[in-house]
């Protein structure tokens, strides 16, 4: 275990630095940063050219990439062309943030998704099968924004019209009240539960075809021919093994995720990452791009190389090969 | 249901009809297709789509879809203006239909542009093998490793402006899962007897790749394309929701969202039918999509 780690530890080295180069070309090339002066009159030519010196834009790109390599390597992920915050603690302060955001709508995935796609394989072709494999299929195709956009037409604005008690429309918080838990909840419900549909209906599509694959081994024919009732067979062995894959398809997944949260962050007004990616994207404020970028890599090779570890735990067959 | 993989296999197996004649591979793809039902009205719904998009012109003029009308804005659905007008008295229905040519050629294109780039990475990396392979594939972990939305919007704001460069740029960022297989497929297949005796009479790699190897492995092509058409078309909406998309006064589905937002409460038409024709759209993909992987699984050929 301990050198199969050391092994995609050193992996993930070249890799993490294939990312960073990759995208700072491609967030670098997104728009002169000088852009932001325009045709301004109250800077002079001289100025504009001491302020390209000073941030090195008139070096090759290559050569920025290495400036900006070297600060990150120091702990130094720059400041905002336009705050002049450092983006470390841009990033830290979004961060919990959608890390709540994210973290809600995934326990909601899982507490759906794992009962619904066992209980459909099991009792495959029974209606509920039928019902649920239909339901997925569905939401697998409704775009997250615009499931916010009912929502929030729903839950918030209707209820309100009919005069019912109704969900808050966008924020984390209600400026006019007391931050309390009660009110992070309310907001954070419709949020989270539009995050969890389409990676629920994915979840539930994967859980269902793992158990039938399952269900149909030899093993399993052992379990009941050694005279096993059908509720232990499952529980005790269909359930377990069934949601093995479940890791591969959570570590494929965070990716996607973060660019969900991204959208619903922006429908929800919530004051987390990817609000304030869309935020500086159209300004070419690429310090902060950049970090954000860097960071959520970072992140997804974290959980990628923990769920490597994870898989060695829970599926002994890896570890041998 | 015709969801369900197994119920597919069991009327996706060729009948006796089918296997006394001639087998023809394709015709019997295509047979196949027609009997998943969800498939063929998918087709169906998608036909009309696609000609509602090219004879938009003649349906409805186009100054009802562009031109600001202050007069009729926020105007509720009725007879003049079937699905309503928007904040800035534009007719809903034509905006819907002139922007179906966007949003359908961007997502079209899109998948043909991954599904090229998908399928040239994996051919190479899977043919070649050794260092090939693996500088390919770790460019392919690391383009999958990066938050693709976050890229994409960095690009469209770069090149967005212009549908084209956004075609290239959402093609050009959704290739890697199709990379992956085509090149799993290609190790598998370039070790069988027919490529290798292809090989002994000396056809050059790029005959053997292209005519021996690449029809062998069209299938998961063929369906990876189909479902990058959903992906694509989500993606452009997405974006262009946000505002970096497709420039207005051009319409796509997306982008006629941006707005819709802050009209939810006097004005919830504007929001409700562009989402819903990509629901329908991504719907009808999806569903061509499982029947093509039903009607073309090699597996099924025995």
């Amino acid at each position: 275990m301990g050198a199969y780690l050391t092994r995609r530890i050193l992996q993930a080295i070249p890799l993490i630095f294939l990312i960073s180069m990759f995208s700072f070309f491609l967030i670098r090339a997104s728009g002169d940063p000088m852009s932001m002066y325009g045709q301004s009159t109250s800077i002079s030519a001289e100025d504009r050219d001491r302020i390209i010196k000073a941030y090195g834009w008139d070096k090759p790109i290559i050569v920025q990439y290495f400036y900006w390599l070297r600060d990150m390597l120091q702990g130094d992920m720059g400041t905002s062309l336009y705050t002049f915050q450092p983006v470390s603690e841009m990033i830290l302060q979004r961060l919990p943030n959608t890390l709540i955001l994210m973290g809600t709508a995934f326990t909601l995935t899982l507490l759906i998704a794992i009962p619904t796609g066992l209980y459909a394989a099991v009792h495959q072709y029974s209606i509920f099968d039928h019902f649920s494999t239909g339901c997925s299929f569905i939401a697998f195709a409704f775009p997250t924004f615009w499931l916010g956009l009912i929502a929030i037409m729903l839950f918030s604005v209707k209820l309100q019209q009919w005069g019912l008690p109704y969900l808050p429309a966008g924020g984390m918080y209600d400026l006019a009240k007391e931050k309390s838990f009660i009110e992070l909840i309310k907001h954070l419900l419709l949020p989270a539960s539009i995050l969890a549909v389409t990676s629920t209906a994915s979840y539930i599509r994967y859980l269902r075809s793992s158990g039938l694959d399952v269900i149909r081994s030899d093993y399993i024919r052992t379990a009941y021919s050694k005279g096993l009732s059908k509720n232990t067979v499952n529980w005790r062995h269909v359930f377990r093994n069934a949601m093995i894959p479940l890791v591969t398809l959570i570590t494929m997944d965070i990716p996607l995720q973060f660019s969900g949260a991204l959208i619903t962050e922006q429908v929800f007004a919530w004051p987390g990452m990817g609000r304030l990616f869309v935020d500086h994207a159209a300004r070419a404020d690429y310090p902060v791009l950049m970090g954000l970028v860097f960071f959520i890599s970072i992140l997804v090779i974290f959980f990628n190389l923990v769920a490597d570890i994870v898989y060695g735990f829970i599926d002994p067959r890896i570890r041998v090969s | 249901m015709a969801t369900s993989p197994v119920a597919v296999s069991q009327n996706g197996l060729p009948t006796e009809n089918e296997t006394g004649k001639k087998r023809n591979l394709f015709l019997m793809a295509v047979r196949r297709l027609l009997r998943h039902k969800p498939a063929v009205i998918s087709m169906i719904v998608l036909f009309v789509e696609v000609t509602m998009a090219i004879s938009a012109s003649m349906l409805i003029p186009e100054d009802l879809a562009i031109r600001p009308q202050p007069f009729i804005m926020l105007q509720e659905p009725s007879a003049s203006h079937w699905l309503g007008t928007d904040e800035i008295g534009r007719d809903i229905l034509a905006r819907l239909i002139y922007a179906s040519r966007i949003s359908l050629s961007v997502s079209f294109l899109a998948a043909i542009v991954a599904v090229i780039i998908g399928t040239l990475f994996g051919a190479l990396a899977g043919y070649y093998g050794g260092r090939i392979d693996n500088l390919l594939m770790r460019f392919t972990d690391a383009v999958m490793s990066v938050p693709v939305l976050f890229i994409t919007i960095v690009l469209a704001v770069i090149f967005g402006q212009n549908v084209g460069t956004l075609i290239l740029v959402i093609g050009g960022l959704s290739w890697m899962q199709l990379a992956r297989i085509v090149r799993a497929n290609f190790l598998s297949l370039k070790e069988t007897e027919f490529v290798q005796a292809a090989q002994m009479v000396g056809s050059s790699d790029f005959k053997i790749i292209t005519q021996h190897i690449i029809p062998n492995t069209l299938a998961p092509i063929v369906v990876a394309c189909t479902l990058g058409v959903g992906y694509a078309l989500m993606t452009e909406a997405g974006v262009s929701y946000l505002g970096l998309g497709v420039q207005p006064p051009t319409p796509s589905w997306g982008n006629m969202l941006y707005n819709a937002q802050s009209y939810l409460w006097e004005a919830p038409w504007i929001a409700l039918y562009p989402g819903f024709f990509i629901l329908i759209t991504v719907l009808c993909i999806n569903f061509i999509g499982d029947g093509l992987r039903d009607a073309l699984d090699p597996r099924m050929n025995l």
